[in-house]
């Protein structure tokens, strides 16, 4: 180009031309370039205008979220192939976000506590978030029709646990439950999506439930439970969070239970802000009567402490509002949360708190605090009497000598329990543990709450000298004002808080005086622990059938195997082996045994378990061996129970500490089959009693092959694994010199 | 003339090659987001003490394939690397990866039937790696096992239905 030429275009060397349909800058004749330079030169101003001319057209979308219109500042886009949804819609999820300091991804916190960094579109030059990316996060799915977005969320479980059903939404759903018949109940999900294959082979132990069926509908989803004579579903019992809703079984005669509401709607929505008087109202009128939707004691409790504290109706805060970057809390909960308070008046106080042990002499008075726990025998109103007074108080630090025993540092190095590796979460930072509360639910049942600032994994240990279940909360302090509990139950004789082991950390130490299954529920506000007495505890030996399977079988089915000297070792053999001795001592103990093999042949999985479900068998264990192949160092006794199961649980540490002390080989300890596989073990899974499945060494790992090989020490194991079951079923705890087990559970 | 010929052609070719870039026919497609640069991420066993764990390292993907067969023959060819232990078992080929609906159906050679005389340990560690190698993918929800065009006969747990590949999609289908 020469210089100082103007020219049409305002590029300097440039004037406008006109090639077919696009109009391109074309140099002048002076400042000609050659053709071959041209062409590309061409051919990227072309590519760059078909990119942009064959670019989406975004069109903005309506959001729905479990069926209710989200109001938004900006509307959601709808480019053709994604929908992409403001950063302030997450609050109809009850996530919350923090942006990087960049500000092109966003922190997503989930209700289940979850996080999950979402890189940030900006169609239309707004900061928003692909709405596939949420759902991979959330377990949801939407439906686009006519301009509108419905968000719906999964089921993300359904399970039967001890006394409790439990159904956990993808984000907070409110349940609701209606008995057109006595022996049928509907649970009406509305805003929940979902096919339920997982939900109709849920598996009820206790075969209260003989019928699961599924229907949409218009709203969402019905499901539909036929419940055996003599079973009622109770209500939503006090472990409920916002996404999980439990409601309890209760056999004849049908209790009367009387329960407020706080309800979590799912979302600030036009409809519902119509609708707060009304629902305001409803809730007055159903105090007092049976009401079933999401009772929820906790927030009914804090809700009543906050309206003494100040004198007047305080809103239940959204989970994760007032977090860094996180929407407010919405209209539509405090008003919700202001007609809970309002039916909560006019129910007598006994009745909201039936079965819960005050929190702290802070907040409760003196009288309260010495309250006997009452249990909840179906009356509406049990009455609470007055009980000893607390003995235990004085400083985090006295608590720490005299409450605390020898911990896991303290016990045998060859029996230290490893931790159970778990998907990494965000630890707590500058947590504060400002409430631990009992509610007593009957004398086999009890919740302890265990209230933190910010959630937190927390690690179990199950102790002994005496037998106590420790709680490890990290970088928690303490800010209870009580640190001493007592409690009448009858596997539960006080909790106590204070210092944990390292420095920063917190621990709550609850006193058992037999054994239990626990079960932790993790919560926005801290953790739950369901406290439950073990399916069959308190049977004579004599009134049960338990089945022995011994591991593999068969030509074909030889499991692990390895070549010692020349000969090969085979798994089967030693499972055999062991499964005899057991069989021994425990006919000779009165107990009917069933065996799944007694000599070398086939058998299939699900015969294993199926034998033990044919016969109404009380207990399932299955004996194995375990193996690495290409490692030699593992070794040690792992005892597997399935899932999360309570009283598995329970048997899986009884026998588990057992083998390992006679075995003398690392405890491995008792941990869930889905550490191992997705699906669990498949002998397990299928086990509709107690089950576990006992590890008692590895092939790979010749100190524990050698031993393994020896009808000594399989004896020693065989009487172990009968100890544990013994002490199972007798309620018994483990002996004072039982190294203490160690499980995390986040 | 010779000159609108040329521009008739320029304009020709970047249509088409326009057109090729934004509907994502000469790349990717979005819904299959994965890892890009040609390297992978594969899981091999590492020991902790007493406890054997998964842990992941990138490494270059085969070129010539889609990028979930490419990982996962990544993940494949570590069990023929004998000087590093690998959570296949020795020998096992990948014969065939299809991705349908979610659903990565993996066919794999019978070295993979290795596990089924093996322990919990060692087979629990092979299904985890099959589901690390997957999850890279977000498209992949889960992954259906085959060995030579069978299911797999575990005798320790069931491969037969399709396992989700990320945990939180093993919650939702029943798991803790």
């Amino acid at each position: 180009m020469l210089p100082g030429r103007a020219n049409t275009c305002g590029l300097p060397g440039f004037s406008k031309g006109r090639v077919g349909l696009v109009r391109i800058c074309a140099l002048r004749s002076g400042a000609r370039l050659r053709l071959g330079l041209r062409i590309p030169l061409a051919l990227i101003i072309i590519c760059a205008l078909q990119l942009r001319l064959s670019a989406k057209t975004l069109t903005p979308v309506k959001l729905k979220v479990a069926g209710h219109e989200v109001s938004l500042r900006n509307a959601s886009l709808f480019d053709g192939r994604e929908v992409y949804v403001p950063l302030e819609s997450l609050r109809a999820f009850y996530a919350t976000y923090a942006l990087n300091r960049r500000e092109d991804a966003a922190l997503v916190t989930f209700a289940d506590g979850s996080n999950s960094e979402i890189a940030i579109a900006r169609p239309g030059s707004k900061p928003m978030l692909p709405l596939s990316l949420i759902e991979l996060h959330l377990a949801a799915e939407h439906s686009l029709t006519s301009g509108t977005c419905d968000i719906r969320a999964k089921i993300v479980s359904f399970a039967f646990d001890g006394g409790t059903l439990r159904i956990t939404t993808a984000f907070p759903l409110p349940i609701q439950l209606k008995s057109p018949v006595p022996d049928r109940i509907v649970l009406e999900i509305p805003g929940a999506t979902g096919t339920g294959s997982n939900l109709l082979s849920a598996a009820d132990d206790a075969k209260r439930v003989n019928r699961i069926t599924l229907a949409k509908t218009a709203n969402g989803l019905e499901i539909e439970l036929g419940l055996a004579p003599g079973y009622e579903l109770r209500a939503e019992t006090a472990a409920s969070t916002n996404r999980s809703h439990a409601f309890e079984f209760a056999g004849s005669p049908k209790p009367v239970a009387v329960r407020a509401e706080t309800r979590i709607e799912p979302a600030v929505t036009k409809e519902a802000e119509s609708k707060s008087a009304a629902t305001r109202q409803k809730a007055v009128q159903t105090a007092g009567s049976l009401d079933w939707h999401g009772t929820n004691p906790w927030n009914a409790s804090r809700l009543l402490k906050s309206e003494a504290k100040s004198g007047n109706s305080e809103p239940n805060k959204a989970p994760g509002g007032g977090k860094t970057g996180a929407p407010a809390p919405r209209s539509e909960d405090r008003k919700i949360a202001d007609a809970t308070i309002s039916a909560l008046r006019s129910v007598p106080a006994q009745s909201r708190l039936a079965g819960a042990l005050p929190r702290s002499p802070a907040k409760n008075d003196e009288s309260k605090l010495r309250a006997k726990p009452q249990y909840n025998t179906g009356q509406a109103t049990p009455v609470q009497q007055p009980g000893k007074p607390g003995e235990r108080s004085g400083t985090v630090q006295q608590d720490v000598k005299s409450v605390y025993g020898p911990t896991q540092d303290e016990g045998p190095p060859t029996n230290a329990t490893p931790n159970e590796t778990h998907p990494a979460k965000p630890p707590a930072t500058g947590g504060r543990l400002t409430d631990v509360e009992l509610q007593t639910m009957d004398a086999f049942h009890a919740r302890l709450k265990i209230t933190t600032s910010a959630k937190a994994g927390v690690t179990v240990k199950l102790l002994s000298e005496p037998t106590r279940l420790a709680v490890d909360i990290p970088n928690c302090a303490v800010e209870t004002e009580q640190k001493d509990w007592e409690s009448e139950h009858p596997f539960l004789s006080g909790y106590h808080a204070g210092e944990g082991e390292k420095p920063g950390s917190a621990r709550v130490v609850i006193d058992l005086a037999k054994m239990v299954g626990y079960k932790l529920v993790p919560a926005q506000d801290g953790v739950v622990i369901n406290l439950t007495v073990p399916r069959g505890v308190g049977r004579k030996l004599q009134d049960l059938i338990v089945v022995v399977d011994p591991g593999h079988g068969g030509p074909k089915q030889t499991g692990c195997h390895t070549v010692v000297n020349g000969c090969t070792v085979y798994e089967k053999n030693i499972t055999l082996s062991i499964a005899r001795f057991l069989r021994q001592l425990l006919e000779d103990a009165g107990v009917n045994v069933l065996m799944t093999r007694t000599k070398d042949v086939e058998v299939g999985l699900s015969e294993r378990p199926g034998l033990a479900t044919d016969n109404n068998a009380d207990m399932f264990v299955s004996i194995h061996v375990d193996d690495y192949g290409f490692n030699t160092s593992a070794s040690g006794s792992t005892a597997y129970y399935h899932a999360d199961d309570e009283s598995s649980r329970a048997l899986a540490h009884s026998i588990a500490e057992r083998v390992a002390q006679v075995s003398g080989l690392p405890n491995r300890g008792a941990r869930s089959d889905h550490k191992l596989y997705t699906n669990g073990l498949a002998v397990l899974r299928a086990s509709t009693m107690p089950a576990t499945l006992v590890e008692t060494g590895y092939l790979s790992n010749s100190r524990d092959r050698k031993k393994l090989m020896d009808q000594g020490f399989q004896m020693k194991v065989a009487q172990a694994i009968f100890d544990g079951i013994r002490a199972y079923f007798e309620g018994a705890l483990p002996e004072d010199d039982l190294s203490p087990m160690k499980e995390i559970v986040r | 003339m010779r000159r609108f010929s040329i521009a008739l052609l320029v304009i020709v070719v970047g249509c088409i090659a326009g057109y090729l870039v934004s509907s994502g026919g000469c790349g990717k497609p979005d819904d299959q987001a994965g890892p890009t640069g040609g390297r992978v991420k594969v899981s091999r066993p590492v020991t902790q003490g007493n406890e054997v764990v998964l842990k992941e390292e990138n490494v270059e993907a085969p070129k010539d394939k889609d990028p979930v067969s490419a990982a996962l023959a990544a993940l494949f060819q570590t069990a023929d690397d004998k000087s590093r232990p690998s959570a296949i078992p020795a020998g096992t080929k990948l014969l065939k990866v299809s991705v349908d609906g979610g659903i990565a159906t993996v066919d794999v050679s019978e070295e993979f039937n290795a596990l089924k005389n093996s322990g919990d340990s060692a087979e629990s560690l092979a299904q985890n790696a099959l589901r690390k190698a997957l999850a890279q993918f977000s498209h992949v929800k889960k992954m259906l096992l085959k060995v030579n065009g069978k299911t797999f006969e575990s005798e320790h747990t069931d491969w037969s239905e399709p396992i989700p590949v990320r945990d939180d999609d093993a919650v939702a289908n029943g798991a803790p």
